[in-house]
């Protein structure tokens, strides 16, 4: 075990210059990831928090008379946060499988230099569990340098103090454990391949059909939210959250599955050279296409039925502030996993473009304008993007517009603007690889 | 066997070279150049093996002729223009438009079956997908490449995967086709497939063939071998179709028959 881990030292001392970038980009996903896993708890424990002031009490000139309301907003927040916590994670599965991924070829030679499965096993999983406690630990300090701007959000008629948003140790300390085990198992999962055979790297084949059991699985988890959570008069906060994650999971399941129709579907018809390849790329790892937008989808959702809330004649208390605090509650839920998912494309195209760096080449000395290569990129997540959000945009307005007699055509307009800007953040993430190709097609 | 290292001054339609020289470096002077006063003509049609050792500049060569280097000094002309003049674009589009390449890797795009691998040159000129995909499917079954048209390149052998890139390569009809160790990371049967492949399709299309390699069974196939040693020429052979190449092995296979109509 030693030996592994010296020699794992040895080898993270001799990288150096490119191969030092995948190493950084992981550590930058598992730092965003720690804070915004910790921006959701604080926020969370905020709201727990307030909700345990004695009925009577008189907290920024108001009344605490509706403890039912008070109840409403830490369940909406354990929604919020389960929304939230399964793209943070996804975003911790990521940086772990770019730190294992772009080690496949020197792993591989490790086994053929004579190295046991155990060895390269170790040695691997000590080098994500250090890059993620690294990230996380700048993941901390992040948090706190955003909290005062955390702290500027208004809800229940006041802003947070900072004190009630800062975590006590032990709770900072169990998010970063959780980063670095998320990051220890996604490794574990990524790295079977390597340590199943010393020629462990995958040859480029066709992509597998995914199965049409994720469309069974997604069916599965809404049919559980109409006959569990519909029929509930007062439904547990416990059973929401966790009916609320399976379909997330079971969302999970099925968007791959969708963005691979899609993907199909645009490579069959795709007119240029650069829609084809965008195509093929999307065909070719819908997973990791998914895992970026995805949550996006979702967040676009959740803010639909929330900012379009309109509360008829609210009571006086926190009850008047419902609406505006449901809004406020959802475009920060968004504003999160706009970040979160910005993270996870910016890392995913940029570890694409170093792991292709050979074929960026090859197209550039053949011929191939930068402006080709950056427009097939962009295309990459523009299509799977404005499909996830076209249709998740669609699906809420399809299904509130009827019901809603006196919608406010503001709210809808604001709605729909936020939905396309966190798209378009999104996309600028890809931006920030530009000039990773730039370097990767240099011809001279 | 000539010495014939003067360029041609009347092959305007080819790719002439004409006292080039390369340094690395921001100082010249303090480097050795790495082309030191090369002169090359390659007519149409003419198929020509650039050899020597590691660091002899004949990788460099290659780069200044195809336009992906410019040199320090010299010219290239391409049918009467110079490469070395041309702004980056312009040399971007000549390579597109004007050039093939096979490198040692055949670096085939991995999430493109074999057939859009071969027909994404010509899209990426802006010939619509239909059409350029009618232009690569008949490249397929002289290649000995029938019936693997829908396949991914990890679903090829090494030897099927360079012959794609042969195909790639010759699908826009370049005037010249540049090869930077083809078969570097082929055995010898399989190299030799290659290049047979790569010959004649070459003499069919009447592109004119520069081959960057280290195997003398690799320059035979060529109809002239140029020698480059510490960046300079050092001899020309040439030689006619079914001639012996001078001092190279029994594996050797005779030079590829020249297209009809086009002149050695």
């Amino acid at each position: 075990m030693r030996a592994a881990l010296s020699l794992s030292w040895r080898l993270r001392r001799a990288g150096a210059g490119e191969d030092r970038v995948p190493g950084v980009l992981a550590i930058v996903s598992f730092a965003v990831a720690t804070a915004s896993l910790l921006v959701c708890v604080a926020g969370l424990t905020a709201f727990e928090a307030r909700n345990t002031t004695p009925p009577g009490a008189r907290v920024g000139g108001l009344a605490i008379d509706a403890a039912a309301i008070g109840d409403l907003y830490v369940t909406l927040a354990w929604i919020a946060t389960t929304c939230m916590v399964i793209p943070i994670l996804t975003l911790g599965g990521v940086a772990a499988r770019l730190a294992i991924a772009r080690r496949d070829q020197r792993l591989a030679a490790l086994r053929l230099a004579g190295g046991t499965t155990g060895q390269v096993t170790l040695m691997t999983l000590a080098e994500a569990a250090a890059q993620a406690l690294v990230g996380a630990l700048v993941g901390v300090v992040l948090y706190v340098a955003v909290l005062p701007l955390v702290a500027r959000l208004t809800f229940q008629g006041r802003a947070f103090d900072l004190g009630e948003l800062l975590l006590p140790l032990w709770k900072t300390g169990l998010v970063v454990a959780a980063v670095v085990v998320v990051a220890v198992l996604s490794g574990a999962s990524s790295l079977a391949r390597v340590a199943v055979s010393p020629l462990g790297v995958a040859a480029r084949t066709s992509p597998k059909r995914l199965s049409l059991l994720r469309l069974l699985a997604a069916a599965a988890a809404g049919a559980a939210w109409v006959l569990v959570i519909t029929p509930m008069k007062e439904p547990d906060r416990v059973v929401i959250v966790l009916v609320l994650g399976a379909m997330i999971l079971a969302l999970n399941a099925v968007g791959p599955w969708i963005v691979m129709v899609a993907g199909r579907l645009a490579a069959r018809v795709a007119p240029t050279a650069t829609t084809l390849l965008a195509a093929r790329r999307i065909v070719d790892d819908p997973k990791s296409t998914w895992r970026a937008v995805g949550a996006l989808g979702l967040a676009v959702v959740v803010t639909g039925f929330t900012s379009l809330t309109v509360v008829d004649d609210p009571a006086p208390g926190l009850e008047q502030y419902l609406a505006a605090d449901l809004g406020t509650g959802a475009f920060v839920t968004l504003a999160i996993i706009t970040v979160v998912g910005a993270t996870s494309t910016g890392v995913v195209q940029a570890a694409r473009v170093l792991d292709q760096r050979d074929q960026y080449r090859a197209l550039a000395l053949a011929g191939t304008g930068q402006r080709a290569l950056h427009r097939a990129r962009a295309l990459e997540v523009a299509l799977p993007l404005a499909v996830t959000i076209a249709l998740s945009a669609g699906f809420v307005l399809v299904l509130v517009l009827p019901f809603s007699s006196h919608l406010d055509s503001v709210l809808v307009v604001r709605f729909v603007v936020t939905s396309v800007l966190a798209g378009g953040v999104v996309l600028a993430s890809v931006l920030a690889s530009r000039s990773l190709v730039r370097t990767a097609s240099r011809v001279a | 066997m000539s010495n014939a290292m003067n360029p041609d001054p009347n092959a305007s339609e080819g790719l002439v070279a004409r006292d080039l020289v390369m340094t690395y470096g921001r100082t010249p002077g303090q480097t050795p150049p790495a082309l030191g006063g090369v002169d090359l003509t390659v007519r149409p049609g003419e198929s020509v093996a650039v050899m020597g050792p590691s660091g002899s500049g004949k990788t460099t060569l290659l780069h200044v002729l195809a336009g992906i280097l410019r040199p320090t000094g010299g010219q290239v002309l391409w049918r009467g223009r110079d490469i070395a003049r041309m702004s980056d674009r312009e040399r971007t589009t000549l390579r597109r438009k004007d050039f093939g390449f096979v490198f040692q890797q055949g670096m085939l795009l991995p999430e493109l079956p074999a057939v859009e691998n071969v027909a994404l040159p010509l899209m990426l000129d802006g010939v619509t997908r239909r059409a350029a995909t009618r232009q690569a499917m008949p490249l397929f079954a002289p290649l000995g490449l029938a019936g693997l048209e829908q396949r991914r390149p990890g679903e090829l052998s090494g030897g099927q995967a360079q012959r794609v890139a042969v195909a790639r390569a010759m699908v826009a009809r370049p005037g010249v086709v540049f090869a930077d160790e083809p078969t570097g990371a082929l055995d010898q049967h399989t190299s030799a497939e290659v290049m047979r492949h790569l010959t004649d399709l070459a003499a069919h299309t009447g592109a004119a063939l520069v081959v960057v390699t280290h195997d003398e069974n690799v320059a035979a196939w060529c109809g002239t071998v140029v020698r480059v040693r510490d960046g300079r020429v050092v001899e020309r052979t040439t030689r006619r179709p079914g001639e012996p190449a001078v001092g190279v092995g029994a594996a050797v296979a005779p030079v590829a028959a020249p297209a009809p109509g086009v002149a050695r």
